[in-house]
C-alpha cells in the first residue's frame, strides 16, 4: 500500500528543499559530490528520525543549521583522518561556462580573481568558510544567522571579523607594519 | 585612524561605507588603499557568483542512499588475519581485507585465534585495517563505530567518527589509534560507502587491564 509507505511522506517532506540544500552544500564544501555526500548524510539522519521533519512549520531555518553543523562536524573529521585527502580546485564546476566559452580577457581576469578568492574561502576554518557564505555570499543578516544557528550574535561578529582578516591576508592584503588580533565583543 | 585602525574596522565592517576618518587615512595610504580595494572586489566578487547548478538525477540518488543506509542489512563479520570477503569486489576494494595490530605503548596488542582483538588498557593502539583497491577509488566514506569505553585518538568522546576519504591502488592502512579503558570490549566497526554500495567490517576488541597484561602475554605467545 503506497500510503502506509514511509517514503512518500519522507519525500513529501524532503523533496522541496532538495535543491536548495545542494546548492548551500555546494557552497560550504566547494566540491559537487562533497555536496552531495553532505546531503545524503543529511537525509540518512532524517530518514531514520522522520519526526524532526515532521514537526517543523518552517523546516529551512532547522535544515540551514542541521546541514551548517553537520558540515562544520564532518570538515574537522576530515582534517583528522587517518587516509587524508586530497582535492582538485574547488568550485571548479561554477566556472566550466566561462572555461569553454573562449571569453575575453577581462572575463578571464575577473574568473581568476573569482578562483583567488574562492581558492582562499576554502582555506578558511569550515565554521567560517559557512559563516561567510550565508553572510557575504548569500546575503544573510548576522542576527537572522544567530537565530538560524543558535548562536550568540557576537560569536558571529568574531566569526566574521577572523574570517575577512584571513580572507584579506590569504589575498594579499595585508598591512606592511603588522596587525593586532581583535575580537569582536560579545554582545 | 592608524593603519591598523583602518584595517581593524575594514574586517568588522566591510562593505559598509567608510566613515571620513576612514577616507582622510585612505587618502594618503596606498597600502590600505589596496586592501580596501581587494575587500570591496571580494565582497562584489562572494555576491556575484553564478548559482551552483543541481546535478542530473541527484534527488533520486540521495533519496535512494538515504533508504538504503535505513534498510541496511547485518553487517558481514570479519575475523582474524587474511579473511577474504567475496563482497568487497562489488566496490572495487580486492579481497584480502586484513588486521594487524601495532602499538605505541610497550606492552601492544594480540590478535586471539577467534579474531579478538586484545589491546592493553591505557595504551594507545594502531588497529590497521589493509583495504587492497584493485583501482583508485574517490570519494569514499568511512563510519568508524567505537565500543564504549573506547575512543579514537584525537576524537575523545566519540562514539562515531566519519570522513570522506579516497583510496589509492593497491593497499590502503586504514590506522584506527584506540584508547582503551580497562574492561572496556565490544565491537570495532567501520563502514565504507562508495557509489551506493555499503561494507562493513567488525571486530572484537578488548581492553585488558594492566594487572592482567603480563599473564596475558605469556599466555598468548
Amino acid at each position: 500500500m503506497a500510503d502506509s509507505d514511509p517514503r512518500v511522506e519522507f519525500e513529501a517532506q524532503v523533496r522541496p528543499h532538495l535543491a536548495w540544500l545542494y546548492r548551500l552544500a555546494y557552497r560550504f564544501t566547494g566540491h559537487r559530490e562533497d555536496a552531495e555526500d553532505l546531503v545524503q548524510e543529511l537525509l540518512v539522519r532524517l530518514y531514520r528520525h522522520p519526526s524532526e521533519l515532521a514537526r517543523l512549520e518552517s523546516p529551512r531555518p532547522w535544515l540551514t543549521r542541521a546541514l551548517h553543523n553537520l558540515f562544520v562536524d564532518q570538515w574537522r573529521h576530515r582534517q583528522r583522518t587517518p587516509l587524508g585527502h586530497l582535492h582538485p580546485d574547488p568550485w571548479d564546476d561554477l566556472f566550466v561556462d566561462e572555461a569553454d566559452s573562449g571569453t575575453p580577457e577581462k572575463a578571464l581576469q575577473l574568473a581568476g580573481v573569482r578562483r583567488d578568492i574562492l581558492a582562499a574561502l576554502y582555506r578558511l576554518e569550515p565554521e567560517h568558510r559557512a559563516l561567510v557564505v550565508m553572510h557575504d555570499m548569500e546575503g544573510r543578516s548576522l542576527s537572522e544567522l544567530a537565530e538560524t544557528l543558535d548562536l550568540p550574535l557576537g560569536t558571529l561578529k568574531s566569526r566574521l571579523f577572523r574570517a575577512r582578516r584571513k580572507l584579506r591576508r590569504l589575498l594579499g592584503g595585508g598591512n606592511p607594519l603588522g596587525e593586532t588580533d581583535v575580537i569582536v565583543a560579545e554582545v | 585612524m592608524n593603519c591598523d585602525e583602518l584595517l581593524t574596522y575594514l574586517d568588522a565592517s566591510a562593505p559598509a561605507p567608510a566613515p571620513q576618518a576612514a577616507l582622510d587615512h585612505l587618502s594618503g595610504c596606498p597600502s590600505c588603499r589596496k586592501a580596501w580595494r581587494l575587500a570591496q572586489e571580494t565582497a562584489a566578487s562572494l555576491k556575484a557568483l553564478p548559482e551552483p547548478v543541481v546535478p542530473a538525477a541527484f534527488e533520486e540518488r540521495v533519496l535512494a542512499s538515504a533508504y538504503r543506509a535505513a534498510g541496511r542489512r547485518r553487517p558481514i563479520r570479519v575475523r582474524g588475519w587474511g579473511l577474504a570477503l567475496a563482497a568487497t569486489f562489488l566496490m572495487g576494494i580486492g579481497v584480502g581485507v586484513l588486521l594487524e595490530v601495532t602499538h605505541a605503548g610497550h606492552r601492544g596488542g594480540y590478535i586471539l585465534q577467534d579474531g579478538t582483538v586484545m589491546l592493553a588498557a591505557g595504551d594507545t593502539t594502531t588497529v590497521n585495517i589493509a583495504l587492497d583497491a584493485a583501482r583508485p577509488i574517490q570519494d569514499v566514506s568511512f563510519v568508524v563505530d567505537v565500543p564504549a569505553g573506547m575512543e579514537l585518538a584525537g576524537h575523545p568522546g566519540e562514539p562515531q567518527v566519519t570522513w570522506q576519504g579516497e583510496l589509492r591502488q593497491g593497499r590502503n592502512l586504514l590506522g584506527l589509534q584506540l584508547v582503551a579503558k580497562a574492561g572496556a570490549a565490544g565491537v570495532l566497526q567501520t563502514e565504507i560507502h562508495h557509489d551506493g554500495l555499503d561494507k562493513v567490517f567488525q571486530v572484537h576488541v578488548v581492553a585488558a587491564e594492566e594487572s592482567l597484561w603480563d599473564d596475558l602475554r605469556r599466555m598468548l605467545s
